[in-house]
């Protein structure tokens, strides 16, 4: 902060992060306005409720452990090295409350990714880094939700919500989203825009609870065959994941640095080379990623609204699913890569969603786990055939790890089923088994909001009955 | 007196001031009074639902309210 440059380029990164926030919280409107929509009336505000505690519950957890998981586990720990020693993250650092940069008395000690970098640089930017990554964690917890619409108990929701927003996704971020996590130093694994590592293991999470959750009460007729619970709302449905496109605009930005000296990463010694990079600190741009976004979004649209023959809701969806698949390699893509990519993803999704229903009645309200897991998974495995050799690792890395296909598709099941389903399947048994996870049949039959609707009720008929004493006061009533 | 480092900006050299939130030096305290009211939460709310719950169910033992309530879904 002692020259104009270095201030300008702080606060410029500090700046560009905060603005990720705003944007990234449009998702979580997206959120809870398609699973109301998505749901029946007699489960709004159980559904509504649901989806925006996680927030706070996931924001303090993510405030206590989650950010420093994310500094401390790179190498697994025990994969390829121990902890990292991490004391810009732990929650008692002083750099994680409003900070100069100047000495503190707890920091002449400190070591750590940002504290080695200078308190004057981290103070000003651990707040913001921190949302934005926070904002990730909301929106893994967030995609779980709405497959558990209509059934779960909130008790349990939070409980698996913490698991993924501060536990299961930061470590999967820290291994694979980290320019030294050990699967981008061992795997060569690529994601730059968390088609796995947000996507993937939020689709494989749904698919471990709602494996143990089970269908809700009428979805599947004595036979097997599927029954079509209408979304309540289409148009909330709709607008809801038009909100979530927005929200990903900041999603897209916050996976990038956006202003670094490849001299200082390895690159071309004794030449300043400012660029932006992806999270793995490899240069890209952001008209790469807009391109990318916008082509991959429009080939995932025009491939749903045909296979879907025209059906608003999986249109919307394919949109999102097509953005997901192509995600991984969004940094790289030519932008008719990504839209052909987009396509590929969303025809899959969709054919996945209804297939995996049919033959093995589970029952995905809003199609998370298509959508965004197998989405994710495959968008994973099509990056490593397309980027096959690209260099995965920063250049100040002595050993270049490459791209392949082996490498993302271990990545797709490190992603979808060790840290995605496992752990979830495992909570959820747990949870059923302490009678903790699912309401009781009868409260699903009469709708989780019927405390709330009688309390409504009798304060109506208590207003009612004022009103009636007053009008007879008045004479008006007899 | 200030409850934080600063008692005055005037003629302060920012690169020499860290922290300067209320009470440097209680942050473990503050951790712990934190994690507490995290799991406090889920405490009573796990208690609140369990109430909700038996309401619920009271609710659903009315034929007239569940009829409603399947009446309403069939119109949606």
């Amino acid at each position: 902060m002692d020259t104009d440059i270095g201030a300008l380029t702080v606060i410029f990164t500090e700046f560009y992060y905060w603005v990720t926030v705003p944007l990234m919280f449009l998702i979580h409107v997206g959120f809870c306005m398609y699973e109301v929509g998505a749901s029946r009336h007699k489960n709004h505000m159980h559904t509504v409720m649901k989806n925006t505690m996680l927030m706070p519950l996931v924001t303090i957890t993510f405030f206590f452990f989650g950010w420093w998981i994310y500094f401390a586990f790179p190498n697994g720990p025990g994969i390829t090295g121990g902890i990292t020693q991490s004391d810009n993250a732990v929650p008692w650092s002083e750099l994680m409350g409003t900070h100069l940069g100047g000495p503190g008395p707890a920091l002449e000690s400190a070591q750590g990714y940002g504290a080695e970098l200078g308190n004057g640089f981290w103070s000003r930017l651990n707040g913001v880094f921190w949302a934005a990554f926070l904002l990730f964690s909301w929106t893994a917890a967030s995609i779980v939700s709405g497959a558990t619409i209509e059934r779960i108990r909130p008790t349990a929701f939070w409980i698996l919500a913490v698991v993924i927003g501060s536990g299961t996704w930061i470590i999967d971020a820290a291994w694979g989203w980290h320019p030294d996590g050990w699967m981008v130093t061992q795997l060569g694994y690529h994601d730059a825009y968390a088609s796995g590592v947000i996507h993937a293991i939020a689709g494989g999470f749904a698919l471990g609870v709602i494996v143990v959750l089970g269908p809700r009460i009428g979805k599947f007729a004595p036979d097997g065959t599927p029954r079509n619970i209408n979304p309540h709302n289409k148009w909330l449905v709709t607008i809801g994941l038009f909100l979530i496109y927005c929200g990903f605009w900041g999603f897209y930005v916050a996976c990038n640095v956006p202003i670094i000296d490849h001299g200082t990463l390895g690159g071309a010694e004794g030449v300043v080379n400012f660029t932006a990079t992806t999270i793995y600190l490899t240069p890209t741009t952001l008209s790469a990623i807009v391109f990318n976004f916008l082509m991959s979004l429009s080939g995932g649209l025009l491939a749903g609204y045909v296979v879907s023959k025209g059906e608003a809701f999986w249109t919307y969806s394919a949109g999102l699913a097509g953005v997901i698949t192509a995600s991984a390699g969004n940094d790289l893509y030519h932008p008719i890569q990504a839209m052909l990519i987009g396509a590929v993803g969303a025809v899959c999704a969709y054919k996945l969603h209804f297939w995996v229903e049919r033959r093995f009645k589970l029952d995905d309200p809003v199609g998370a786990v298509a959508v965004h897991g197998y989405a994710g998974f495959i968008g994973l495995v099509i990056c490593g055939f397309m980027l096959w050799g690209h260099p995965a690792t920063a250049a100040y890395h002595e050993t270049v790890a490459v791209i392949t296909p082996w490498g993302q598709f271990a990545g797709a099941i490190i992603m979808f089923g060790v840290l995605g389903f496992l752990p979830a399947f495992i909570v959820s048994k747990i949870l059923m088994g302490m009678g903790m996870l699912r309401v009781p049949p009868a409260v699903e039959l009469v709708g989780l909001d019927m405390s709330e609707e009688i309390a409504e009720e009798m304060d109506a008929i208590e207003v009612s009955e004022a009103d009636i004493a007053e009008a007879k006061r008045l004479g008006l009533l007899t | 007196m200030s409850t934080t480092a600063v008692e005055t900006w005037a003629g302060a050299d920012l690169s020499q001031i860290g922290p300067i939130y209320p009470m440097v030096g209680t942050e473990m305290i503050l951790v712990i009074v934190g994690v507490l009211f995290w799991l406090g939460f889920h405490v009573l709310q796990a208690r609140i639902e369990r109430r909700e719950l038996d309401g619920d169910e009271a609710a659903a033992r009315s034929p007239e309210r569940i009829k409603r309530v399947f009446e309403e879904e069939a119109r949606e």
